[in-house]
């Protein structure tokens, strides 16, 4: 069995070969059959949901068509505001008050679009710390292996496009938290341009480090839905202006996508996987990876990234910093209401002076500018996204788990990056590459992941979980 | 989480640090914090030698700088 993506649900609802209300039950009972044991859902929006399909039932047969996402259900991580339910952050701590009965404009987006929003999705507490089994929320467990993490903070989003609970969904990533659940649960994801998608209404871990972008099984589908979410909006003062700022319009990244990258200059970078647990597959399919798209037409060659190190070093003091100056009122007074592992992550804010954040904010500009040099030469580097497929339950609170994902460096440059599933671990883990590429240039990012996916099919495949269903 | 046991020092350091900034933390978890110590000063140390090597005109831009339109 394949997965069902937006794109192809898309047209079987204008070929009269289903309907919305049909997908949504589909969805589902996927949802009851497979949810107590994934973990995805904190809040399920039943009568939403139903009322919005239905409209877009009758809005379709009335020949009122909205769009590619009209009728198509997608889930939203529960950090982004969504009118008519409590956004809770996954926390004991977040106020009922917050964005009370507003969309955030992202969401407001999807909804304009025709989207039936099925749910609000798991999360780590306030998009940081680990899963934490002393808290009552649901614990994220990946389809692939139920044994197994997620990854995180989109752990939600990311395990219930895999296991077909929506079509597609909301994360957010600050230090790999769209990318890093999309790898682990073999689906795709992308970190679109910092402030290309509008963060009003979303909690913020890191003001210069959050991006909210979309999650689906396939680059088209992140197309499809990035059209759709990208655009100036007056609440974000961080918002681009760039191309798909002008009102009234919006980019149409779908477009672009035609499987002939001719023309386009990619590097291979294959030196940041330094750590000896790194799994033996991960390389193999960079690789791999890197022929799909020198047979598509791509100039390919190796690169290195040489401030690699200081733009992760950046993130991580950046992010510390920036998550404290939000949470440090509240974690003074309600210090065990967070989560241990949320708490004694944001708290490190607290060992990083003022001195030490602008120095940050410094050398981040010194290794941007220093990747621009690189990057000047190609449309898009390439390079794994993390050293191993998604880690057990009994490994990750006790494993570094910094040192096996390659994303935080990524959240410094603000720069669009996708990642895409790359293959299998011989345990049959999905694995995944990141593609890293200029400011604003998501359609080729977004050209180059569909080139790929033309050629594979690793991004369609169902775990077992869903098959046995 | 960090695969090295910090120092009775570096404890007591990050406790007083985690004190002035007002936080209430209990000791199992001031040492977890504190194995995170090392590579977070290490961090900024990298950081901080970086900038002293590689930035002849100092700038700070606490925000992205191709945000806010500068890559119309």
């Amino acid at each position: 069995m394949t997965a069902l993506t937006i794109a192809a649900a898309g047209r079987a609802l204008r070929d009269g070969t289903l309907t919305a209300t049909a997908l949504l039950g589909q969805v589902t009972d996927r949802a009851d059959k497979l949810d107590p044991e994934l973990g995805v859902y904190l809040t399920r929006l039943s009568e939403q949901a139903a009322a919005a399909a239905e409209q877009a039932d009758r809005e379709l047969a009335a020949g009122i068509d909205r769009g590619p996402l009209h009728g198509i259900p997608l889930g939203i991580k529960d950090i982004l505001a969504t009118k008519g339910w409590v956004t809770t952050a996954q926390s004991l701590v977040h106020e009922d008050t917050w964005w009370a009965n507003q969309d955030a404009p992202v969401v407001a987006r999807l909804k304009s679009a025709g989207a039936v929003i099925t749910g609000k999705t798991t999360t780590m507490e306030y998009a940081i710390g680990l899963p934490d089994p002393d808290k009552p929320f649901p614990l994220p467990r990946n389809p692939w292996n139920p044994a197994t993490w997620t990854g995180g903070s989109s752990s939600g989003t990311g395990a219930g496009v895999a296991a077909g609970l929506f079509l597609g969904g909301l994360g957010t990533d600050t230090g790999g938290s769209i990318r890093i659940p999309a790898a682990y649960c073999g689906i795709t994801g992308l970190k679109p341009t910092y402030g290309l998608v509008p963060r009003a209404g979303c909690l913020p871990l890191g003001f210069s480090l959050d991006h909210i972008g979309p999650m689906a099984h396939s680059a088209l589908d992140c197309a499809l839905m990035l059209s759709v979410m990208a655009g100036h909006h007056p609440q974000d003062p961080a918002a681009q202006r760039g191309p798909a700022g002008v009102p009234g319009t919006r980019a149409d990244y779908a477009g672009a996508l035609t499987g002939d990258l001719s023309g386009l200059k990619i590097g291979v970078e294959r030196t940041i996987p330094t750590t000896t647990e790194t799994d033996p597959a991960v390389l193999p399919s960079l690789d791999a990876v890197a022929g799909h798209l020198a047979a598509a037409g791509a100039d390919v060659s190796d690169v290195v990234i040489p401030s690699y190190r200081a733009l992760a070093d950046a993130d991580l003091v950046i992010m510390v910093s920036e998550a404290f100056s939000f949470h440090h009122a509240a974690m003074s007074s309600r210090w065990g209401d967070y989560g241990r592992y949320t708490r004694t992550f944001i708290a490190q804010g607290a060992l990083v002076s003022g001195g030490d954040y602008v120095t940050a904010q410094r050398a981040r500009r010194v290794a941007c500018k220093q990747l621009d040099e690189v990057l000047s030469g190609y449309d898009a580097i390439i390079t794994p996204t993390t050293a191993t497929g998604a880690p057990s339950y009994d490994d990750i609170y006790h494993m570094p788990i910094m040192k096996s994902i390659f994303t935080p460096a990524f959240n410094s440059t603000g720069l669009p990056v996708l990642a895409l599933p790359g293959g299998f671990t011989a345990a049959g883990m999905p694995l995944s590459v990141q593609v890293i590429g200029h400011p604003l240039a998501e359609a080729t990012l977004l050209a180059i992941g569909d080139a790929v996916q033309r050629k594979t099919t690793h991004h369609l495949a169902e775990p077992e979980i869903v098959t046995n269903a | 989480m960090p695969d090295t046991q910090p120092s009775p020092e570096t404890v007591a350091e990050v406790g007083a640090l985690l004190t002035a900034a007002g936080l209430t933390v209990p000791p199992d978890e001031i040492a977890m914090i504190a194995a995170s110590f090392t590579d977070l000063r290490t961090a900024a140390s990298r950081l901080d030698a970086l900038v002293y090597d590689d930035d002849p005109m100092p700038v700070f831009d606490p925000v992205p700088f191709f945000s806010a339109g500068r890559h119309d």
